[in-house]
């Protein structure tokens, strides 16, 4: 038998916890068990022998438990190794009923997608995940450090006339109010420049995102590019 | 008979008698051969059992000397030990059931940026 789970959010433990490793690389902890839990709204049975891998641009939390009595499974909780619970997800209508002795194979999968966009005038353009999955991914898996999900560089990718890269990367500002961060950085190139890609990375480390504008923007030595940003997050 | 016939008849007894005496002492040694041949076909064969065993500790032990009287000994015993279980249920009980779960759960990142230039 196999239950399907129709809904599921991240709470907002984990979506504070995520914030605070952006802004200032602290909170986010790893996963830790898997429970599943009643009608009744009550915790289960739990496994905390729990394999965790990369599949597909996806986290794969996976374990097994036994059901301990006769209920129907309602919901299924990813635990962080802090306490916290990460993730509650739903299953479809009726639920699924486990009679004791069943043994539980739960595969809880964890996709983390960057969407977003950038503006200058009439230009438009998007924001391009690059590592902050598999960063988050990894720090989830305890093989990386929330602190290498703080971004703390924005890379102006110009370019001068001749299409040689004059890159500049500058220190963002950053606020964070809630689980919003804000940030903002200005560069001057000292040539003519173009302008179409920009880089929020973790310096020494990897592009956490970028944002591109659909063409490519000019401007002359001595002019100043600013950028300002605000970061969401939540479920899909 | 003269006297000197006589002695030859004696004589002529005794060695015959003595080549009795050989032929019997011979024919008595070859029943002792015989009968040390059955003997020793009836005897069990020996048999030679050995045993080697060997019971082997591999421990790794350093020896730190913190002062004259101080002898800390650090060791550490790897055991390494892999087992695998199999379990067959009486065919009287039900098969276990199992249960497939997955979940697919996302975070979005939202982020939107503006561009100026001076």
């Amino acid at each position: 038998m196999d239950v399907k789970i129709q809904s599921s959010s991240p709470t907002s433990d984990f979506l504070s916890d995520l914030a605070n490793a952006l802004y200032n690389g602290t909170g986010l902890s790893t996963a830790y068990g898997l429970i599943t839990v009643d009608s009744n709204g009550s915790d289960r049975d739990s496994t905390f022998n729990i394999s965790t891998t990369k599949v597909s641009g996806k986290l794969l939390v996976s374990g097994s438990v036994t059901a301990s009595t006769n209920y129907t499974l309602s919901k299924v909780k990813l635990l962080a190794s802090n306490g916290k619970t990460y993730f509650i997800a739903s299953p479809s209508s009726g639920g699924g009923a486990v009679s004791q002795g069943t043994k539980i194979n739960i595969y809880f999968y964890v996709t983390v997608t960057v969407s977003g966009s950038i503006s200058y005038g009439s230009i438009g353009g998007s924001a391009v995940p690059y590592d902050i999955a598999d960063y988050v991914y990894d720090v989830l898996m305890g093989t990386r450090s929330p602190s290498d999900l703080a971004f703390d560089g924005i890379l102006f990718s110009f370019k001068d006339v001749n299409n040689v890269p004059i890159s500049v990367t500058v220190s963002p500002s950053k606020t964070k109010s809630g689980n919003n961060i804000n940030f903002s950085a200005s560069a001057t190139p000292n040539a003519n420049w173009s302008l179409q890609n920009i880089g929020v990375i973790k310096q020494g480390k990897t592009t956490l995102w970028m944002y591109s504008l659909d063409q490519a923007i000019t401007g002359s030595a001595g002019s100043t590019v600013s950028i300002s940003a605000s970061i969401s997050l939540g479920a899909l | 008979m003269t006297g000197r016939d006589e002695k030859k008849t004696d004589d002529s007894d005794d060695l015959l008698s003595m080549i009795e005496m050989i032929i019997w002492l011979i024919v008595l040694l070859g029943l002792i051969a015989i009968f040390q041949s059955i003997f020793k076909r009836i005897q069990p064969s020996s048999i030679d059992v050995k045993v080697s065993d060997s019971v082997s500790l591999l421990t790794d032990a350093s020896l730190i000397v913190v002062s004259p009287s101080d002898v800390v000994v650090d060791e550490s015993v790897g055991i390494n030990t892999s087992a695998t279980l199999n379990v067959t249920q009486p065919s009287t009980q039900p098969p276990a059931s199992e249960t497939s779960i997955t979940i697919n759960d996302s975070v979005d990142i939202s982020t939107s940026a503006y561009l100026s230039v001076s």
